[in-house]
C-alpha cells in the first residue's frame, strides 16, 4: 500500500505498507518402522518419528509501514519527518528459537532540490 | 578502513568541486537535491530477522544521515554523483563520467550489515537408554553478522579505429568481516554437536581487462580476469576427545578392556585439538575470447573459447575449467527464424590422495591400509546442443520451440566414497574374501529436453503465455551406494591386504541402496496472465505445476509433485494511492527412503 496526501499547497502526508503472512508444513512421515534388520538383532526400535514433521513448521507475520509528513518551506527547500516500523510475529518457533521482534525508526531533516 | 575512507572523501570533494568547475562553463548544467538529517532507531526482542539488514550498532542512539543525488554535465561530458550515508556500516557512494567520445567511468562503493541467526540447537538433545545426542554452544550470547564492503571501479577507453572499439580496465574489491555461527561434530558423529564464533576476515579482490572492436562483419572481443581471495581470521578450533565406549567409558569394568586403544586404534586422531571450518585461500586466472561474424542473407555465427584455472592455498589443488561455444541463428521465413548453439566444457579438479593412519595398528586383524584417492564430484565433461525455433504465428502471437540434448560425463559419479565391494561369496567370519575398491556405477548422464512456449495478446488489455517442458533423463546422479547396508556378519568381508576382521563394519559398509532425488521423467506446465480491468486496475496471475519421477533407482521409485499458484493485484483508486495484494502457494509432495543409523550403522 502506497499513498499521499496533499493537504495544503505547502503540506503533505505519506504512508505506505507491506503486511505479508507466510505458512509452511509438512504433513507427517506417517509410521516408520524398520522394514528389514540387516545386522544386529535390533529388539527395541524405539525410535519416535511422528513429529519430525513439525520441524517444517513455519508462520510469520510481517509489517512494514511509514507514516509522514513534508512540508515546503520555498519552491526548492522541504522539511520532512516520519515514522518507520518494522515488525516480525513468529507463531512457529524453528532451531534459531523465537523470532519475534521490532524496530522502531523517527527520521527528520531537510531536502533541497537544485 | 580508515585510510580508504580517507581517499573516498576525498575523492567526493574532488568530484563536487569537478562538478561546480562544470557548471560555470557555457552550456553547463547540474540538476540534483540533497538532504541532511537525523534518525533514531530503538528495538524490542528480537532484531536479527526482523532488521536482518539494520546496524543494530547504530541503534538507540542518534545519527546523522545524508543523501545527495546530482546530474550535470557540459555540451561533450556527462557525470553523476550519488550518495546515500545512513550510518557509519550502512552506506554508498557512485559516481560516473562520460565524455562521449573518449572515455567513460563508474565507480561505486557501498557497505552493509547483515545480520545472521544463531542455532541454538535445542533439537539436538535426546536420550534413550544408552543412546544419546547433545550439544554445548561456546557462544550460546553470541550474535552473529557480516558487515560487507565493496569497491568496484571501471574504465572505458575508445579505439576510434575499430568500430565499436573499446579498451575496459576495471578492479573490484569486496570485503567480508564479522562473526558466524560455526558446528562441528564429534567423533559419534551427531551424538555431540558443538557451536562456536568463527572470526570471519575475507578479501576478494578482480582485475580485470578487455578489449572488443569490430572490422568490416567481423567482430571479436577479449577479456581477461585475475581473482584472488583471503581469509586472515584464524579458524575455530575443536577439542576431539579421547576414544572411548560411549556407555562403559575408558576401561571395561568387568573385563578391564582398554576401550581407549581399541577405539582409538580405529579413529585417525583422538584426543586432540585441531582447527575446523577453514576457508582456504585461493585463486583464479580466467580468459575469454569471443567472434562475431555477420555473414548477412546467410545469418550469424558466433564463438567462443574460455579458460580459467584455480588454485586452492591451502591444499595445493588445482582446477581448471575449458569451455568452448558455437552459435548460429538464421531468418528462415519473414516470421520465422532458428537458432542452433553448441556448448562442450570440462571441469578437472586435481585428485585428493586421502592419507589414512592404519586401521587398528598394532591390534588383532589390524594394521589395515585404507588409503584412497578421492576423484572430484565437480569433475565433469558436458556437451549440449540447443535447437531454438522462433514463430510469429500471427500478430501478437508467437510460439517458441526449443530442444535440448546433454551429455554429462562424471568419472566420479559413483566413487562419493571408495567402498568395498563383497564379491559374493559366503565363507564366514573366519575366511578371507576379496573385495575391491569400488568403480564406476555408471558416468554418462544424457539429457533429453523439448519445451514449447506460447505468447498471445488478449485484445489490447492483456496477454498471457503457456509452458511446457518435457525432460528424459538417461541415468541421472545418483549415489549408487547412499543407504541400506548388509550385515557383515556371516559374510567374512576382508581388506584385500589383511586377514578377515570381523569388526570391519565400521568401514566395510555393503551399502546397497541407490539415492538420488534427481528425476529421470519430467514434466512441467505453467500458465501465466496479466489484464488491464479498468485504466487503474490491473491483475497477473500464474500457475506452475511440475511432476518428477525417477524409476532408475533399485529400491525404490522417487517421486515429486509440485503446485504453485499465484495471484497479485494492483490498484489505483486515486492519483496518490496505490494498493498492491499478492498470494502465492507452494505445495510440494515427495518421497525418500531413509536408512536410520544406530550406533554402528
Amino acid at each position: 500500500m502506497n499513498a499521499n496526501l496533499t493537504a495544503t499547497e505547502k503540506l503533505s502526508f505519506f504512508a505506505e505498507g507491506v503486511y505479508s503472512l507466510s505458512k509452511g508444513s509438512a504433513t507427517s512421515w506417517g509410521d516408520v518402522t524398520p522394514e528389514e534388520d540387516h545386522h544386529f538383532a535390533v529388539s527395541t526400535p524405539d525410535y519416535d518419528f511422528s513429529k519430525v514433521n513439525e520441524y517444517s513448521d513455519l508462520e510469520y507475520t510481517q509489517l512494514e509501514g511509514t507514516l509522514g509528513v513534508n512540508y515546503k518551506l520555498d519552491k526548492r527547500a522541504t522539511v520532512y519527518g516520519s515514522v518507520n516500523l518494522m515488525k516480525l510475529q513468529d507463531d512457529q518457533e524453528y532451531v534459531y528459537g523465537d523470532l519475534t521482534g521490532m524496530i522502531v525508526t523517527y527520521a527528520t531533516g531537510m531536502t533541497v532540490g537544485f | 578502513m580508515r585510510t580508504r575512507n580517507l581517499i573516498m572523501c576525498s575523492a567526493v570533494l574532488l568530484m563536487c568541486w569537478t562538478a561546480v568547475s562544470l557548471a560555470d562553463e557555457e552550456g553547463a548544467f547540474v540538476e540534483g537535491s540533497a538532504s541532511v538529517g537525523a534518525h533514531y532507531s530503538h528495538f524490542t526482542d528480537n532484531p536479527v530477522r526482523v532488521g536482518e539488514y539494520v546496524n543494530l550498532n547504530a541503534t538507540k542512539d542518534l545519527q546523522a544521515d545524508m543523501i545527495l543525488n546530482l546530474f550535470g554535465g557540459t555540451d561533450n561530458t556527462l557525470y553523476n554523483i550519488n550518495l546515500d550515508y545512513r550510518d557509519v556500516a550502512t552506506k554508498s557512494f557512485e559516481f560516473g563520467v562520460d565524455t562521449k567520445s573518449l572515455l567513460a567511468a563508474d565507480f561505486r562503493y557501498g557497505s552493509f550489515i547483515h545480520n545472521l541467526d544463531h542455532d541454538n540447537m535445542r533439537n539436538l538433545q535426546g536420550k534413550a537408554g544408552g543412546k544419546q545426542v547433545y550439544n554445548t554452544d561456546n557462544d550460546p550470547m553470541g550474535r552473529y553478522f557480516m558487515e560487507y564492503e565493496q569497491f568496484h571501479g571501471n574504465i572505458k577507453v575508445d579505439m576510434p579505429f575499430l568500430t565499436d572499439g573499446q579498451v575496459t580496465l576495471g578492479m573490484s574489491d569486496q570485503r567480508k568481516s564479522g562473526y558466524k555461527q560455526a558446528m562441528s561434530i564429534d567423533h559419534c558423529a551427531f551424538c555431540h554437536v558443538e557451536s562456536n564464533a568463527q572470526r570471519v576476515d575475507q578479501q576478494t579482490r578482480i582485475w580485470k581487462a578487455g578489449a572488443e572492436g569490430s572490422l568490416g562483419p567481423v567482430s571479436v572481443n577479449y577479456d581477461f580476469a585475475k581473482t584472488d581471495f583471503v581469509d586472515r581470521a584464524n579458524a575455530p578450533e575443536h577439542r576431539w576427545k579421547t576414544a572411548m565406549h560411549p556407555v562403559k567409558g575408558p576401561i571395561d569394568p568387568v573385563s578391564g578392556l582398554d576401550y581407549v586403544a581399541e577405539f582409538g586404534s580405529r579413529l585417525g586422531f583422538h584426543d586432540v585439538t585441531l582447527p575446523y571450518a577453514r576457508t582456504a585461500d585461493n585463486d583464479k586466472l580466467s580468459h575469454s575470447a569471443g567472434i562475431k561474424v555477420d555473414l548477412k542473407r546467410a545469418g550469424t555465427l558466433k564463438g567462443s573459447y574460455t579458460n580459467t584455472n584455480r588454485t586452492n592455498y591451502h591444499t595445493g589443488i588445482e582446477g581448471k575449467f575449458d569451455a568452448g561455444a558455437l552459435g548460429y541463428a538464421v531468418r528462415l521465413t519473414p516470421k520465422m527464424r532458428l537458432t542452433g548453439k553448441f556448448l562442450a566444457y570440462e571441469t578437472k579438479v586435481d585428485d585428493a590422495f586421502v592419507d589414512l593412519p592404519l586401521f587398528r595398528d598394532g591390534r588383532g586383524a589390524g594394521g589395515l591400509d585404507f588409503d584412497w584417492n578421492r576423484i572430484s564430484s565437480a569433475n565433469r565433461k558436458v556437451y549440449q546442443g540447443d535447437l531454438n525455433l522462433g514463430w510469429k504465428v500471427a500478430k501478437g502471437k508467437h510460439l517458441k520451440v526449443n530442444w535440448r540434448y546433454q551429455i554429462i560425463d562424471r568419472p566420479a559419479m559413483a566413487q562419493s566414497q571408495t567402498n568395498y565391494v563383497f564379491d559374493g561369496a559366503n565363507v564366514g567370519p573366519a575366511g578371507i574374501v576379496e573385495t575391491l575398491p569400488s568403480e564406476a556405477f555408471e558416468n554418462k548422464t544424457t539429457v533429453n529436453r523439448v519445451k514449447l512456449r506460447y505468447d498471445s495478446r488478449i485484445g489490447m488489455k492483456g496477454n498471457y503465455n503457456l509452458t511446457y517442458t518435457y525432460t528424459g533423463v538417461d541415468k541421472p546422479f545418483m549415489n549408487p551406494t547412499a543407504m541400506c547396508e548388509e550385515s557383515l556378519i556371516g559374510t567374512g568381508s576382508a581388506h584385500p591386504g589383511g586377514t578377515a576382521a570381523g569388526r570391519l563394519y565400521y568401514f566395510q559398509r555393503e551399502r546397497f541402496g541407490n539415492g538420488s532425488n534427481q528425476a529421470s521423467q519430467s514434466h512441467k506446465a505453467t500458465g501465466r496472465a496479466s489484464f488491464q480491468i479498468t485504466p487503474r486496475t490491473s491483475i497477473n496471475g500464474f500457475v506452475t505445476y511440475a511432476q518428477d519421477k525417477n524409476d532408475e533407482l533399485n529400491i525404490y521409485q522417487y517421486d515429486r509433485d509440485y503446485l504453485s499458484p499465484g495471484l497479485n493485484l494492483w490498484t489505483a483508486p486515486a492519483d496518490q494511492i496505490l494498493f498492491t495484494l499478492g498470494w502465492t502457494y507452494n505445495k510440494v509432495k515427495s518421497n525418500e527412503n531413509i536408512c536410520i543409523p544406530i550406533f554402528d550403522g
